[in-house]
């Protein structure tokens, strides 16, 4: 027994237990400046700790590894061929808008007012008014009987 | 004067604009995600086609992570590449796509898991060998290392596990998982940390049990 370990067996106990809590954020990168430092310096003199330290760095690599598994050669196709008779998103999309904008409730109150507005609009500034519009009907049925 | 034999000389260009393309001399440029989320967006074939290259791979795996099952996952990660279709118009840039891309398949996955109900498999994830491994020994260790990892995983709580999944495994962000999750920062950065020693102790317990 080192004269370390006499020391930590007679004062706090062993203390990695403490030092792999923190292997973790350790190889994660996570671990503020201080927190560093003494999981370092305790891996130094610690070759179990060492030893489970390099297991820790290997898993985490594996973790970000594993994200990927790769599916069969024909999946490409299947999802392209599933796809191909979906609507063109750049279409559905002007058209998934038009929609939404549609279904507001005020939708029709707007669209009753710009009509009006319109309506009034060529009735000032044309010269036909809704009461010749029997006159002038008339008008044309004779034009029609005179023609031979 | 000599001339050659026209039938021939026909053949021999007919089987010099029949060679294929040499692909080798093409340049592996990496389209950056942006670039390629707006030509998705533009209606470009090749563009989606490529999107689901890049990701296929990725969302299988999440696909299978979820449900333990191979075909159901191939079944899911296919309609969250169809759903993903549709949604192209609302696609956003490279930065916050994965996470998006991420939350529609976790929701595709839990709508396939819900409608299993009592059939949903509790099998252990398993997956093949890497044909890419340099050598068929490098190939084993990695597919004994992956398999005693998906082992180890699945001794962890729901939540945690999901949280190592999102976080170590797909590499998002506290805040995206939090978002994701609808759990607190504070909640996911202590589970996180707990998981993964819990994680640690899984796999050195189980190595040291492996023959």
């Amino acid at each position: 027994m080192t004269f370390l370990e006499r020391v930590l067996a007679s004062t706090s106990g062993p203390v990695c237990a403490s030092a792999e809590e923190r292997f973790v954020p350790f190889v994660a990168g996570e671990l503020d400046a201080a927190d560093r430092e003494l999981v370092a310096a305790h891996a130094a003199g610690c070759p179990a700790c060492r030893h489970e330290l390099s297991r820790v760095r290997v898993l985490m690599s594996d973790l970000s590894r594993a994200a990927e598994i790769t599916p069969d050669a024909a999946f490409v196709a299947d999802v392209l061929r599933q796809t191909s008779g979906v609507p063109d998103p750049a279409a559905s999309r002007w058209t998934e808008a038009w929609r939404r904008f549609a279904l507001r409730p005020r939708f029709a109150l707007e669209v009753a007012y710009v009509g009006a507005v319109v309506l009034c609009v060529i009735g000032t500034f044309t010269d036909l008014h809704v009461r010749a519009v029997p006159d002038l009907v008339r008008t044309m049925i004779s034009d029609i009987k005179e023609t031979p | 004067m000599r001339r050659g034999n026209p039938r021939a000389h026909g053949t021999r260009n007919l089987r010099t604009t029949m060679e294929p393309f040499p692909l080798a001399s093409v340049s592996p440029v990496v389209i950056d995600l942006d670039t390629l989320l707006a030509r998705c967006r533009r209606g470009d074939p090749l563009a989606w086609e490529e999107l689901v290259r890049r990701f296929q791979g990725r969302i299988y795996g999440f696909a299978v992570f979820y449900l333990r099952d191979r075909e159901e996952a191939r079944d899911a990660a296919q309609e969250i590449f169809v759903r993903l279709y549709k949604h192209l118009g609302e696609m956003r840039d490279g930065g916050t796509f994965v996470p998006w891309l991420l939350t529609m398949a976790r929701n595709c996955c839990i709508d396939r898991l819900r409608a299993l109900g009592a059939r949903a498999p509790q099998d252990p994830i398993e997956i093949d060998p890497p044909s890419m491994a340099p050598s068929p020994e490098d190939a084993m260790l990695q597919h004994a290392r992956r398999t005693l990892l998906y082992r180890a995983l699945d001794t962890l709580s729901d939540v945690n596990r999901e949280i190592v999944l999102l976080k170590d495994i797909h590499q998002l962000k506290i805040e995206e998982i939090g978002s994701l999750l609808r759990l607190p920062i504070g909640t996911i950065k202590s589970r996180s940390n707990r998981a993964r020693t819990e994680l640690a102790k899984a796999v050195r317990s189980m190595a040291g049990a492996t023959p």
